[in-house]
């Protein structure tokens, strides 16, 4: 298994836990997303679960091959992404609580 | 009710649970000095499939049952917050932990025996699944506040 593997799976969660939260916010502010979602794939949530998988795969796969194998074993940029896909989960999590509080209270 | 969604609605409660229990389980052991990587590995590779039942048999009950049925019960009781803020967040967030579930059991896969040895990827790995493991528990007392504002 080698770092570039690892690297790879880090940035498709990342744009996955992205894609969710953008595409949540996005459709419930803009209705046409939301209905095209839901017409789609039958429900939002379900067409949103399924773009989240497409995302993480697409991207995991995409990086894999763009990216360049490391000239060494070196672990600094997985520690650095695995801090940042941490970051990334927060904000977002963080994101979609402050936004539905918005929503009911505004 | 039916029987059948009864027990779907237990099978995503129970999975959810054994999912965020494993979560905890690798936060504990990636704090102690040289983490067994068999046991990470374990760990890791069950509370993904944990997680992906609970996510399964929930969208199964989620979309046959709780919008036409819960949905209007709680908007129309006395916490509607309880689906339009707890409920509302609870679903979306829920769909990050299946990626940072992959996420770790590549990261211990990947490590392997390593991980006892080097400091700065033991540490940043055990934020990843400390938050995870947050996330995981707060999804699952947002489950509780749901099912007691429906009755």
């Amino acid at each position: 298994m080698a770092i570039k593997t690892l690297k790879s799976a880090i940035w498709g969660a990342t744009a996955s836990i992205l894609t969710t939260t953008v595409i949540t916010i996005w459709g419930e502010l803009n209705a046409p997303l939301k209905n095209w979602l839901a017409s789609t794939f039958t429900h939002h949530w379900l067409g949103k679960s399924i773009i989240s998988v497409a995302v993480f795969f697409g991207v995991w796969l995409v990086v894999h091959i763009v990216s360049r194998a490391p000239k060494s074993e070196d672990n600094n940029g997985v520690v650095w992404l695995l801090k940042f896909l941490a970051w990334i989960a927060i904000l977002s999590a963080t994101s979609l609580v402050v936004f539905y509080l918005y929503e009911f209270f505004k | 009710m039916t029987p059948i969604l009864s027990t779907i609605l237990l099978t995503h409660v129970v999975f959810g649970i054994l999912a965020v229990a494993g979560m905890y389980s690798l936060w504990m052991m990636l704090l102690k000095r040289e983490p067994n990587s068999a046991n990470l590995k374990r760990f890791s590779l069950w509370s993904l499939v944990f997680i992906l039942i609970s996510w399964i048999s929930g969208a199964y009950y989620y979309l046959t049952y709780y919008g036409a049925a819960v949905k209007p019960v709680i908007k129309g009781g006395a916490y509607p917050w309880a689906h339009l803020v707890v409920m509302e967040a609870k679903e979306h967030i829920f769909l990050f932990l299946p990626f940072l579930l992959a996420v770790v059991l590549v990261a211990v896969i990947f490590s392997g025996t390593k991980l006892g040895q080097d400091e700065k990827l033991k540490s940043a790995l055990t934020f990843l699944v400390a938050v995870m493991t947050i996330i995981g528990i707060a999804i699952t007392l947002s489950g509780l506040v749901i099912s007691g504002a429906v009755r």
